[in-house]
């Protein structure tokens, strides 16, 4: 599908004159106020507007970054700021970086200089600046071969990290299979690759093949990679205010990774400076509670306070004690604000407002808790395991098993949700099925996934010889799997929506029927539907790992709405919805980089009241 | 019907099928074989080993068992006698003797305060997980040589078995000891390098939900066809790593006989 079919839709939402406005007092605060506000305009070097343009601002000191997007006629208006000396810089593909600071006060100060214009220099080798669908979009399919090893380097490749993160680099042969070599035992949270370990086997039997096609990509000579930067972001998408909080390291709570993506010229960022927020969720105060998939000594759970950026964590400590917390993968809150989350294969419950923590583990006959979780209509706690789901009923914190039929084993088990009809389903992500409980009879079914049209040709007999023997595992697939990763369900309806990882898509389960509707992704390149949560009102979320993206799917129009996100190498694993707001927010973690952002979303009217206060705060300067 | 019966039941129906123990528990005093612990030197180490002969006075042909993850335990041992039941002379070192043997490795340093050293015991597989890939090779070798020099072996004629961790082990000695003649790998990857320099013919047996160990079949496969060696593997349907173990819970008895049946078949070709 071409870019030009990518359909924004235009949500009609209540005036979220918060956004734009503040209640906070005015006169010489440095909290945010009606008059704290930064805008300006932003023009190419010939003085052209420029859309669609990010212009970020961070208040030195502080760990929160607010970012917006130019309007068509390069207009930019931020929401209300607190006070204080700025750090503000404008980017787009294909364009230097442009910086600027200045001192952000009421414009009752004399001081107040609340206008900036950008003016952007283009740059001639933009590469570095690339989200991963474009960089995916540049690899070649003029030929079969230019097409199987696209197919084979997206789905070995590009599944631990995102393919920007890759092709970010250029290596001769030699030193690409020196990577190979690296990449085929190595685990996601980076454990040190042993030599008698079995290497990742589909990347082991490609390994000089792509080590060839990547020198032939990104080698030392001349590429046949044609980059293009994608359309930058318009109306609705560009409305959008997003806002960024720094998590402290767990290995090290006073530290920020110093690379974070924030500046699209220094490429993806390692995932090795820190990371680690897997999951979040909002409780109906507003607080963000994170879990860190990250082994370390201070945190189980952590909640950040959006008013202030400020974190606090909770430990649960590991049994026997050794001094490191419980981990943790996923969370989960209940309508009674008690957040859920996997510890150490036991269930934790932190009650948010108490901040009483729980701890209930399964009874030895039963299968560990797993790393994704769910409540149910009834507030039944639903986790997987590796050969299923488990249900807990916090009444009489009993748990109930469900196995899969095909054994986990060989599956696996990633994401889980429950229906409107109080049934769980669970991802086997290695084999393209859902497990489904069936609570009448205690029993499982499972729902298979069809292949991806028109992969199978791509498959050489000696790949498919390799097939036979070597299935997809996790983060490195055979080209026609789907890989079913996170779902998300319509308590309201009859639909659980599958974010299908390799597949690219968001497949559409009638619960009653089980028949299946695929919604293809449209943006090219690979973003990567990684997770989906269902709002309040029917509308799907996901969020694309490998884009630094998050959409919205509509299954009434069948349409999607896309935002990008402020930085580079987001590495998302999570979305969540706060339906708690009377204007809906979004938040998804950034894992590679330990960071979390907030989606919150202005309407048209919303940006024409901020201009009208921009000419307000321009003539009362004049 | 409690273990030991259904192991001895298990005997009688192998037996009857013309297979001496295939895949239950031999026990020594009735299967004619002759068990001992001995120890031999490997560099500055004492390596404790499980020495089974048939009998008759040979020479037979040798096999070293290599254990998995767990160590020597009963299971090996009980290998090991199957072997020298099917007229193989069978050593089965211990790789944990470094560390204090199965079942008795240690942290390095004691706990404080600990009078008893029981605080810092360490379970089988997470010791064994701290032993250099290397240091067992050295071991293997050292067993190999001291296997060689028993007057009831036929040096022309050695082989080993590994299971798991010790398959990794099985094929990796079979790189650096022209020796050995015959190498079996019970769900384990094959070393990176070295197969040009392999003399022995490689038989492996894989489980169809190892995945990750049975998906490198092919890459091995063809890496030994570069080097014009001979291998052979089998994946057995609905199995799991360890379906060959009987004291596991991953025991899948059709697949573990016919696994066996191979193995023996191979080992006397």
């Amino acid at each position: 599908m071409s870019l030009r079919r990518f359909t924004v839709c235009v949500v009609l939402v209540v005036v979220a004159s918060a956004l734009v406005l503040s209640a906070a007092g005015r006169q010489g605060s440095r909290r945010a106020t009606l008059d704290t506000m930064l805008f300006g305009m932003v023009s190419s070097a010939a003085g052209q507007p420029m859309e669609g343009v990010l212009i970020s601002a961070r208040a030195e000191g502080k760990r929160i970054t607010t970012s917006v997007y130019s309007d068509e006629r390069g207009r930019y208006y931020f929401p209300a700021l607190d006070g204080g000396q700025y750090a503000v810089w404008a980017q787009a593909v294909g364009f230097e970086t442009a910086r600027a600071t200045f001192e952000l006060t009421t414009v009752d100060g004399e001081s107040a200089a609340p206008q900036r214009d950008f003016s952007l220099k283009t740059l001639k080798d933009f590469t570095r600046q690339l989200s991963g669908p474009e960089y995916m979009t540049a690899l070649p399919e003029d030929t079969f071969e230019h097409r199987r090893m696209k197919a084979i380097f997206r789905n070995n490749c590009s599944g631990c990290h995102q393919p920007n993160f890759v092709l970010q680099n250029r290596f001769d042969e030699a030193g690409w299979e020196s990577v190979i070599n690296v990449m085929e035992r190595i685990g996601i949270y980076g454990n040190a690759p042993r030599v008698d370990s079995a290497p990742l086997p589909l990347i082991r039997a490609h390994k000089s093949e792509l080590a060839k096609y990547l020198a032939e990509m990104r080698g030392p000579g001349p590429s046949p990679m044609k980059f293009q930067p994608f359309p930058r972001p318009r109306g609705e998408a560009a409305r959008v205010v997003i806002t960024e909080y720094d998590a402290t390291a767990s290995s090290n709570t006073s530290a920020y990774p110093t690379q974070d993506g924030s500046d699209w010229m220094e490429g993806v960022p390692s995932a090795y400076e820190s990371r680690g927020p897997h999951d979040a969720e909002v409780d109906s105060r507003g607080f963000v509670w994170m879990v860190d998939s990250q082994d370390n000594h201070v945190r189980t759970i952590s909640r950040l306070d959006p008013k202030t950026g400020a974190i606090k964590d909770f430990k649960l400590d590991q049994r026997p004690a050794t001094g490191w917390a419980m981990g943790s993968h996923g969370v989960v809150i209940d309508e009674a604000d008690i957040a859920w989350f996997n510890a150490d294969g036991g269930l934790g419950k932190m009650n948010t407002a108490t901040e009483k923590l729980e701890w209930f583990e399964p009874p030895k006959s039963m299968s560990r808790v797993g790393g994704t979780l769910d409540v149910d209509g009834k507030g039944s706690v639903w986790t997987t395991t590796n050969d299923g789901a488990l249900r807990f009923d916090p009444k009489t914190n009993t748990f109930q098993e469900f196995k899969s039929l095909t054994p986990g084993d060989e599956c696996r088990t990633y994401g889980i949700a429950t229906d409107a009809d109080g049934n769980g389903w669970w991802a086997q992500m290695n084999c393209d099925m859902l497990g489904k409980s069936d609570i009448k009879t205690g029993k499982s079914l499972e729902v298979k996934l069809q292949r991806r049209p028109g992969f199978e040709q791509l498959a050489t007999p000696r790949d498919k010889e390799l097939y036979d023997l070597a299935r997809s595992q996790w983060n490195s697939a055979r080209i026609w799997d789907q890989g079913p990763r996170r779902l998300g369900a319509d308590r309201k309806g009859t639909a659980v929506y599958v974010a299908n990882w390799w597949g690219d898509n968001l497949a559409k389960i009638d619960i009653r029927t089980n028949k299946i509707t695929y919604y293809q992704y449209p943006l090219p390149g690979f973003a990567g539907v990684y997770d989906a949560t269902v709002d309040r009102n029917g509308k799907v979320w996901v969020n694309l790992m490998n884009g630094d993206r998050v959409a919205q799917f509509d299954p009434k129009t069948e349409t999607w709405s896309e935002y990008m996100l402020p930085s580079r190498g987001t590495e998302t694993r999570f979305i969540a919805v706060d339906n708690h707001k009377p204007n809906l927010e979004v938040w998804t973690p950034y894992w590679r980089t330990n960071r979390i952002a907030r989606l919150q979303f202005r309407t048209a009217a919303d940006l024409q009241a901020a201009q009208l206060r921009s000419q307000r705060l321009r003539a009362q300067r004049q | 019907m409690g273990d030991i019966t259904r192991r001895n039941l298990l005997v009688s129906i192998a037996a009857a099928a013309g297979y001496p123990a295939l895949f239950s528990t031999v026990a020594a005093q009735t299967a004619n074989i002759d068990a001992q612990t001995v120890t031999y030197r490997s560099g500055q180490v004492d390596v404790s080993a499980y020495l089974v002969k048939p009998a008759g006075a040979g020479p037979h042909p040798g096999v070293i068992v290599v254990h998995d993850n767990r160590g020597l335990n009963d299971h090996i041992r009980d290998v090991a006698r199957r072997l020298a039941s099917a007229g193989f002379v069978a050593l089965a070192p211990d790789l944990l003797s470094r560390l204090g043997g199965t079942g008795q490795a240690r942290q390095p340093s004691p706990t404080a305060g600990d009078t008893t050293g029981e605080s810092n015991r360490i379970g089988d597989a997470q010791a064994i997980a701290r032993l250099p890939a290397a240091a067992a090779i050295d071991d293997l070798r050292a067993g190999l040589e001291y296997f060689g020099k028993q007057p009831n072996v036929d040096p022309a004629r050695l082989a080993t078995v590994g299971f798991g961790w010790g398959g990794w082990r099985s094929f990796t000695l079979a790189t650096t000891a022209p020796a050995i003649r015959k190498a079996v790998v019970f769900y384990s990857v094959s070393p990176d390098t070295g197969f040009d320099k392999i003399q022995a013919s490689v038989l492996a047996h894989y489980a169809e939900w190892d995945n990750q160990v049975t998906g490198n079949a092919l890459w091995t496969k063809e890496m030994m066809e570069k080097a014009g060696k001979t291998f052979r593997y089998y994946v057995y349907p609905r199995t799991d790593a360890a379906f060959f173990n009987d004291t596991g819970s991953d025991y899948v008895p059709d697949a573990a006989k016919l696994a066996w049946q191979r193995t023996v078949d191979f080992l006397k070709s």
